[in-house]
């Protein structure tokens, strides 16, 4: 997956605000494990997430995506590139 | 193909059930085997597989294996590696499965048609079961399974596990395809023919995904957009419609600002629960047990065997199962939070304290289970997916101060703590063992923090976890799991107890004093020698030999101590039972031969060290290092007498 790196849309999933939307694009900088993680729980290219809730000082993140909630730390959120809806 | 024998030993076909956490595997195992096996709601409750008996249709038998949950083949923690290995038959003495049953949520096909993709590619005859059928068509959901059939070609059965509704279709699906087995033609469908990964994905279906992340996430990627148009060829929905009050329930459970308060809250009234209600049953059992001691003495002839039983045995094991009302309660509250989906809101309040001192909120899960017991709570880090997470996490867990110190703390604080109150509300002793629970917290915290910070540092450690609906918890599952927990308990307390009550009986009443002898026949015993031989280590921290015995004596479990001390105090047959021994501890108060001092220090040592063989056994068996076990052991024991040694002197210089 090539970073599409000139378009100024494109942000990390960590700051995307509660009860938005937005299209995941790419994930950067992975660990191979938590990538692993993260894809087969369905954050890959063109998969829909909402940001619901968020923790202190902004983690963990709360994100609906398919049927359920997934709840991951803004760091690892930070890897997946999104492209707002 | 040989026809399915009808005979139970005959049963050699093997079908695996496989699926995401939280599908409804377990419930659908129980239906289907009629056995009854805890189900949570709460990632990856299942923590090994559990095998049942299948009866086929028309007849003949097979085994059927429940498989943690896992949400793809290339899982990283012990649970999911353990499917992924079962289904590549790369597990000593497993056979490999003649038929996956694939069972998926309804209301979210897409992420859990993932495993069931990686599985057609490894080539197994596969059936598709459903589940949640009811849920989502309450969600506006509409799968039509023929053509999921279609698309997939293989068999695609809708059930609803939790009502038993399409059990004896699946039935009958599992026993046809297991006399005419047949695998899937959509096998890599997802990969283009001409992609230039196909020959290696070909030749390992499985293993070929960890090879560099790019291609891990490109790889993922063709196969969710293969599954997305599965989906959208044969299922219908309205607007994705979201479990409205799940939404609403968790901004509140889970907001900056009641989260916490209500998480505290919880607890704190789990905890007085605990003692509350636990409070009149134990008297039950203990007032029992020194009636059958009685009884014992009096209508048994005096001999070996007699002293055996009733200085030895009764006391021994009854002093700890006088704690199975404590052990009920707390896991039954635990069976409640579990089941209904909260501990995962607790977790998530809680990642931020945990990162910072070098943890994650899944950890969390282990350790309030260790307040009950570490064996439990070891087993549950199964589910933690990074290696250093879950090392540290283990090695902390037993510093949770457990139901087996208990009986240590409750006896030193009616002894030692007056019964008054500060503020007329807030008691002296309540507040004396809720700083021993602190202590414990404390000094885990630091513990972790070092583990991560020298020893674990190199390993990478993350947090992702699924928040499951939150539901009203069923009253069969959380009674289930708590009467699990209790005959756990009991089958501890029925071994490694029973033979420590009858060592520590041997070793305190042999070799026999002669008959004109006059000083403390305990002092001139085995166990008596050994304490005088460990003293001068112990000394420091206030303790004397006698109080030695005890500590050697609860080296396998904690709460012999209180057999241990009244063996060597050589209680007389009424002073037998712990409000005996509390009244002597008292006396040895008034007359100064055991200071306040000294019983602090004793619990501080308590709090802290490693009493428990089981704890041992299971830490060796998870982390599968003698390293890492005796680890914890010297660890423990040498923070336990150090934070003595702290206390004593520092006390014995200020008071």
């Amino acid at each position: 997956m090539k970073a599409n790196v000139d378009n100024g849309s494109e942000k990390g999933l960590d700051t995307v605000e509660v009860g938005h939307k937005a299209v995941v694009s790419d994930l950067k900088g992975c660990p191979a494990e938590l990538l692993t993680k993260l894809v087969s729980m369905g954050l890959v290219a063109g998969s829909e997430v909402t940001v619901t809730q968020r923790g202190f000082f902004g983690s963990p993140i709360n994100i609906r995506l398919f049927g359920s909630v997934l709840s991951l730390r803004s760091a690892e959120a930070a890897h997946v590139q999104v492209q707002p809806v | 193909m040989a026809v399915l024998e009808s005979s139970p030993d005959s049963c050699r076909k093997v079908v695996a059930l496989v699926g995401n956490p939280n599908c409804g595997k377990t419930t659908l195992f129980n239906a289907l085997t009629g056995s009854r096996y805890k189900v949570a709601n709460y990632p990856g409750v299942t923590v090994e597989k559990r095998e049942g008996s299948l009866s086929l249709f028309p007849d003949g038998c097979a085994r059927i294996f429940d498989l943690p949950g896992t949400y793809a083949l290339q899982g990283t923690t012990p649970d999911e590696k353990i499917v992924t290995q079962f289904v590549s038959s790369d597990i000593p003495g497993c056979p490999r499965p003649d038929l996956v049953v694939v069972v998926v949520d309804a209301t979210n096909l897409e992420r859990n048609l993932f495993l069931l993709s990686e599985l057609i590619d490894t080539g197994l005859p596969i059936i598709l079961a459903v589940n949640m059928m009811d849920a989502a068509e309450r969600a506006g959901i509409k799968v039509y399974t023929e053509l999921l059939s279609r698309h997939l070609d293989l068999p695609v059965l809708s059930i609803v596990a939790r009502s038993k509704f399409g059990l004896s279709d699946l039935v009958g699906a599992i026993s046809t395809m297991l006399l005419n087995p047949r695998n899937s033609s959509q096998r890599l469908a997802w990969l283009p023919a001409h992609h230039p990964l196909r020959a290696t994905v070909e030749s390992q279906p499985i293993l070929s995904l960890v090879a560099d992340p790019n291609t891990v996430a490109s790889l993922a990627t063709l196969r969710y957009a293969w599954i997305r148009s599965i989906v959208e060829k044969s299922t219908k929905q309205q607007d994705r419609s979201v479990d409205e009050l799940t939404e609403t329930l968790d901004r509140v459970l889970t907001s900056k600002v009641w989260g916490l308060p209500i998480m505290f809250g919880l607890f704190a009234l789990i905890f007085q629960a605990i003692f509350l209600w636990a409070q009149a049953p134990m008297d039950l059992i203990g007032g029992f047990v020194d009636g059958l001691s009685a009884w014992l003495r009096q209508h048994l002839p005096a001999g070996m065997l007699t002293s055996l039983l009733t200085e030895g045995i009764v006391p021994g094991v009854g002093n700890v199962i006088v704690f199975v009302p404590q052990i009920a309660i707390l896991f039954f509250f635990i069976g409640i939070l579990e089941d209904c989906g909260y501990l995962s809101r607790a977790a998530f309040l809680l990642d931020n304290f945990m990162r910072k001192i070098g943890l994650q909120g899944r950890a969390f899960i282990p350790l309030l289970s260790s307040f009950a017991c570490a064996v439990p709570g070891i087993l549950s880090t199964r589910t933690i997916p990074s290696r250093a997470d879950r090392l540290a996490t283990i090695m902390i867990a037993p510093l949770m101060s457990c139901s087996a110190r208990l009986p240590v703390y409750a006896v030193l604080i009616a002894a030692f703590v007056p019964n008054s109150y500060i503020a007329s509300f807030i008691s002296l002793q309540g507040l004396t063992l809720l700083g021993m629970y602190i202590l414990g917290i404390v000094g885990a915290c630091v513990v972790a923090w070092i583990l991560k910070r020298f020893l674990l540092r190199r390993e990478p450690s993350f947090f992702v976890m699924e928040m499951p609906p939150l539901r009203i918890p069923l009253a069969r599952v959380v009674l289930r799991s708590t009467y699990d927990s209790v005959v756990s308990f009991l089958k501890n307390a029925s071994t490694i107890i029973l033979a420590c009550s009858i060592v520590l009986w041997f070793l305190s009443s042999y070799p026999k004093p002669a008959s004109d002898f006059q000083g403390n026949a305990v002092k001139e015993s085995y166990a008596g020698q050994l304490g005088v031989a460990i003293e001068p280590l112990i000394k420091p921290l206030g303790f004397n030999w006698e109080i030695g015995i005890g500590i050697l004596s609860s080296l396998p479990a904690r709460e012999v101590f209180i057999t241990g001390l009244s063996t060597v105090y050589e209680l007389g047959d009424d002073d037998q039972d712990q409000s005996g021994l509390v009244k002597h501890l008292q006396r040895k108060r008034e007359d100064g031969s055991f200071t306040t001092l000294t019983a602090i220090s004793l619990m501080v040592f308590y709090v802290f060290a490693c009493q428990c063989m089981s704890t041992l056994a299971v830490c060796k068996r998870e982390t599968g290092s003698w390293a890492w076990t005796l680890g914890m052991f010297g660890y423990m024991t040498g923070l336990a007498w150090l934070a003595s040694f702290i206390t004593y002197q520092l006390g014995s210089r200020w008071l």
